[in-house]
């Protein structure tokens, strides 16, 4: 490769060539810790500064940065193909703040894409290159393991790129598919055995397929595949109008009753593209919504995990489907929808509080009472339970540390004692005006991520409340539930935004840029799963397989999120 | 008075313990369908391909406790007559030393022999080596 | 305490076929006419009460306990559905799947379903329907049930799946772990009774232990020695492989251990044989513990399956709310736990009877 990816990337971006990056003295500060590194300075709306770096420098830049300036969360890796170049965006975040954030741009020469790996600095860096790698087609040096990872291994092209030719028949015959492991693993002299867990077995919450390598009852070895529930959710994004046609999506998302808090994903990304206020009456509503959907989410958590460990449909399983039926009942009441709602839109919500509204608060209510007993239940039958603390004690550690390295988020780090909440690090909606308390757990094992979701669930309650007392006494002249948006939305061109809520599951960011049109040019998402299932095999290495299984369960993931 | 032989009758119940299940046999023969497929007769490993075989070397965990177990079940043969006995002895005069004292020593013997294997590690699940290894060579690396 | 036992002169089941259809004209014929009829009537008067009765019976009790109805639609308390799931199993196809090792792999079910319900023969289970009574009848019942493990470790090894391989090496490791705790407890009974015969067992624990309030309570095992009642349940749980120590079927982890390659009525044949060799483990108990068929009012017959169902009840229980162990906890509770735990009964058993008697 000889062109010099600054002059290409140049060719098109005159006009923000010079501009001053308006963040201030803590942008300049880091430009300053870079230096030379710093080939341009772009704009992110959402970012302190956005540095442009050399493909060669990649790792000495975030080496710095996550070293020298403490940006330890890279929450995500969104790759592109403009009609110069390819790039690659690093979004850094500091785990003690993430309203600091800081965005590394790596532009790379169209002909052939390459450049460094940050697999060295951030172990999430793995996979999300290897879905560059896949969807975008870019390169990169040094990566451990570059392979593809939603696309099957024959997969022609990438489909993100712009030369991709979506008519090309992609069928390939069996023969073709030849299983590229069965060399390794047709040794007869060899004590371990290699074992496919899932795609369709019982404990996988899915289409997850583990390959495992077992040594007798222990894990040797274990590598998630990924991608059979890949709907190219990205490219379905960018061909939707942002003011309507979007917002669908991501209910799709992490399907299990937690849409709501995808759509505000969205909703926020968009919001903040757009320029759009949300009326507070609005963003109450929201608030309350999005944390019903929390509540239903993390009692099938519960649920499914007390199903991996218990081994059978038990009591517990049951129990938390009824407490998550309660919530999807008022859910169902407030949008129409039980688990694909659609009910936010930009700007607001579609429509306001079901009348009479005095039988939906009284509903509401009547869900919020009966909880606290639920929840005691749940720490009566599992959490106290001698052989439930024996299997979920210990098992299934993963230390701070490594959980930073491989950017995990929501209850995964908080039961690793990580202080991370974005609806209090970073606010939106009406949290900050509300009195809740962010969980964690020291633990670092399955036991300390069930203790922080049953906990947070009685947090989500406290929220709900207090929401609930706001809408009562909400006068009736002021209850505006959607801010006046244009029926068209064209953000203005290259205007680029990466945004994050706290779902149920941890950071969901989008990342959008705009190209001037009314779809967005490139839609990016960042899935808390994806970047939480990485963590399974430092969890389940060496350990029995039951514990695998247990770890699985306790990371709560949905395959409809981690593909995408 | 007729009498049917303890053993008889256990035989006739072995022979209908056969039959019951091979009647079933015959009534699905004669039910079921058959429309075989390749596909179909794959072996199941979760929706994969499977790779490798199942006749490998197997781990030396599940045969520890196969060891332990050819010890101890042989000794509880020798103390089932002990058992029946007992009491027997005890009524007809012998002393309780002369009894319980045998027996005692025997379990005893048993007992050092479960400490000895117990300190060894032999009840306890093997942990696999190999495994560790692995897995400490990965945390290592990062 | 009475010395040694009333040697009751229980009529046999054979014997009284034999008598009453005349049959013992016929020799040693008739004999084996007489030894069969009853063990037809044995083994399908059990097998309809667990693998009939049983799967509904699961299904409601499951139900029970966790907030649903279950079967209710075909017939009264959906009892039909028993017929019209045999009906379904039976005339599943059966799918051979490639390389299975055949014939072990077509003996396995019969080895499973077959060895349980050779247990039954030595039950005594009141009004007669008593099939045999060998001086060695404890030890065969052991023996019986413990064969279950040799069709498993078939199963598993001839399906050449690795789930059941897993399964089948699981299912031996744990039968072969619990067996010992499983027979030591069992024999600390043989203790008191004075015999391996079940009749006379059973009949030991017909005596009065104290009366209390004008009401004799009877010297029921469980009641004399508790802790060896705990301990033996526990065990049986293990043996017969219910939660929570299902580790063998395991499906949140293998699919379903050694039974995963198999359909139809193979299936069936496995299914059939884990519930005989739950009431198996419930006849044992309650023969060794809670006095056999012996009761107020009703027939013995009656408390008989009272008892064996309330252990069925309690396994469906322990199933409905307890987690699984882990493979390696489950070796340490029954070698260090267990193990132990049976010798330390079985020595203060032999030594509180030596002193009292």
């Amino acid at each position: 490769m000889s062109a010099d990816p600054d002059r290409t990337a140049g060719a098109d971006a005159g006009a923000t060539e010079t501009l001053p990056v308006t963040e201030g003295v803590e942008a300049d500060r880091l430009a300053e810790l870079l230096g030379d590194l710093v080939r341009r300075r772009d704009e992110h709306l959402n970012a302190d500064a956005a540095f442009e770096v050399h493909p060669d420098d990649v790792q000495e830049t975030l080496f710095t940065l996550r070293d020298e300036a403490g940006f330890d969360h890279c929450s995500c890796v969104t790759a592109q193909e403009y009609d110069d170049r390819f790039e690659s965006i690093y979004h850094l975040k500091k785990y003690d703040d993430p309203t600091q954030e800081v965005s590394v741009v790596v532009p790379t020469d169209k002909a052939d894409p390459r450049s460094e790996s940050a697999e060295p600095v951030y172990r999430t860096a793995d996979w999300h290159e290897r879905e560059a790698y896949d969807l975008v087609g870019i390169e990169y040096d040094d990566h451990p393991d570059l392979r593809r990872i939603l696309l099957p291994e024959t997969w022609q092209g990438h489909p993100l790129s712009k030369d991709y030719d979506q008519d090309r028949p992609q069928v390939v015959t069996l023969q073709e598919h030849a299983n590229p492991l069965e060399e390794d693993h047709k040794d007869s002299e060899s004590d371990t055995m290699f074992l496919n867990i899932g795609p369709h077995h019982p404990a996988t919450h899915g289409v997850l397929h583990l390959k495992t390598t077992l040594d007798g009852e222990q894990v040797a070895d274990v590598d998630p595949d990924i991608g059979y529930l890949h709907r190219c959710e990205e490219q379905m994004c960018q061909q939707g109008t942002y003011r309507h046609q979007i917002m669908p999506y991501p209910d799709r998302w992490d399907y299990i009753s937690a849409g709501l808090l995808n759509e505000w994903a969205y909703a926020r990304a968009a919001e903040d593209l757009a320029d759009i206020e949300v009326p507070d009456y609005a963003q109450v509503i929201r608030t309350m919504s999005a944390e019903l959907c929390r509540i239903a989410s993390h009692m099938l958590a519960v649920g499914t995990f007390a199903l991996d460990v218990y081994g059978d449909f038990t009591a517990i399983f049951m129990y938390a489907i009824r407490e998550r039926e309660k919530a999807q009942k008022v859910l169902e009441d407030l949008t129409g929808q039980r688990m694909m709602f659609n009910y936010f839109r930009l700007g607001g919500v579609v429509w306001d509080i079901p009348e009479p509204r005095d039988e939906f608060f009284e509903r509401a209510r009547d869900f919020l009472d009966g909880l606290p007993q639920a929840t005691q239940e749940f720490h009566d039958l599992l959490t106290t339970n001698e052989i439930f603390q024996l299997r979920c004690v210990d098992t299934g550690i993963l230390p701070p540390e490594t959980a930073k390295s491989y950017g995990a988020t929501g209850p995964v780090a908080r039961g690793s004692g990580i202080d991370v909440d974005l609806r209090r690090d970073d606010p939106y909606g009406y949290y900050d005006e509300l009195d809740w308390d962010v969980i964690t757990q020291d633990g670092c094992d399955n036991y300390a991520r069930v203790l922080v979701r049953l906990r947070e669930v009685e947090e989500s309650a406290k929220i709900i409340e207090q929401c609930l007392d706001l809408l009562e006494d909400w006068p009736e002249d002021d209850r505006e539930i959607q801010a006046n948006v244009p029926r068209t939305l064209k953000p203005d061109p290259d205007t680029e935004t990466y945004r994050a809520v706290e779902a149920a599951k941890g950071e969901l960011g989008i990342y959008i840029r705009s190209d001037g049109t009314d779809t967005p040019a490139r839609f990016k998402i960042r899935s808390p799963c994806f970047s939480n299932l990485q963590t399974l095999s430092e969890m389940a290495e060496g350990e029995y397989i039951a514990d695998l299984v247990a770890a699985l369960g306790s990371l709560d993931i949905v395959l409809g999120e981690v593909d995408r | 008075m007729s009498h049917v032989s303890h053993w008889l009758a256990i035989g006739a119940l072995a022979v209908i313990a056969v039959l019951i299940p091979m009647g079933m046999m015959l009534v699905s023969w004669l039910l079921r369908p058959s429309v075989p497929e390749r596909d179909k007769r794959a072996t199941y490993e979760s929706g994969e391909v499977p790779t490798g075989t199942t006749r490998i070397r197997f781990n030396i965990q599940y045969y520890m406790v196969a060891l332990l177990f050819v010890v101890f079940d042989v000794e509880t043969v020798l103390i089932f007559p002990w058992t029946v006995i007992y009491r027997s002895a005890l009524d007809a005069g012998a002393s309780l030393t002369q009894v319980l004292a045998p027996m005692l020593a025997f379990i005893g013997i048993l007992v050092v022999a479960l400490v000895w294997a117990w300190r060894k590690g032999a009840v306890e699940w093997a942990r696999s080596p190999r495994a560790e290894r692995e897995a400490g060579d990965m945390a290592g690396r990062r | 305490m009475a010395a040694t036992p009333l040697q009751e002169d229980v009529t046999l089941l054979p014997e009284t076929i034999a008598r009453t259809l005349g049959l013992d004209a016929y020799g040693f014929a008739g004999q084996i006419l007489a030894a069969l009829i009853g063990a037809f009537i044995v083994g399908n008067v059990m097998l309809a009460m667990t693998g009939v009765a049983g799967p509904w019976a699961k299904r409601k009790i499951t139900a029970a306990f966790t907030d649903r109805i279950a079967v209710n639609r075909v017939g009264p308390f959906g009892l039909l559905i028993i017929v019209a799931d045999a009906v379904r199993l039976l005339s599943k196809e059966l799918i051979v799947p490639e390389n299975v090792d055949r014939p072990a792999w077509d003996l396995a079910p019969l080895v499973v379903a077959g060895s349980a319900l050779l247990g039954f023969a030595v039950i005594p289970m009141g009004n007669g329907i008593h099939l045999a009574d060998p001086e060695v009848g404890l030890a065969y019942v052991f023996a019986t049930a413990s064969l279950a493990s040799v069709g498993l470790v078939m199963a598993g090894y001839a399906s050449n799946n690795k789930y059941s391989l897993l399964g089948g090496l699981r299912a031996v490791a744990q039968n072969v772990a619990y067996e010992i705790p499983l027979v030591v407890t069992g024999v600390s009974v043989v203790i008191f009774a004075g015999s391996l015969r079940m009749g006379e067992i059973v009949a030991v624990q017909r005596e009065t232990l104290v009366v209390l309030a004008g009401v004799p309570i009877p010297s029921w095992f469980a009641i004399v020695n508790p802790f060896a009642f705990v301990l033996f349940v526990v065990a049986n749980l293990a043996e017969v492989g219910r939660n929570p120590f299902d580790t063998p079927e395991a499906p949140t982890e293998i699919v379903a251990g050694y039974q995963t390659e198999y359909s139809s009525v193979y299936f069936v044949l496995f299914y059939l044989g884990e519930f005989v060799h739950i009431f198996l483990g419930g006849a044992i108990i309650a023969t060794l513990f809670l006095g056999g068929p012996a009761g107020p009012v009703l027939p013995g017959f009656v408390w008989f399956v009272i008892k064996i169902w309330a252990v069925f009840l309690f396994t469906q229980w322990a199933r409905s709310a307890m987690p699984r162990v882990r493979i390696d906890q489950l070796m340490e509770i029954g070698w260090k736990g267990l193990l132990v735990l049976s010798f330390a009964n079985l020595v203060l058993t032999a030594i509180i009877v030596g002193v009292i008697a």
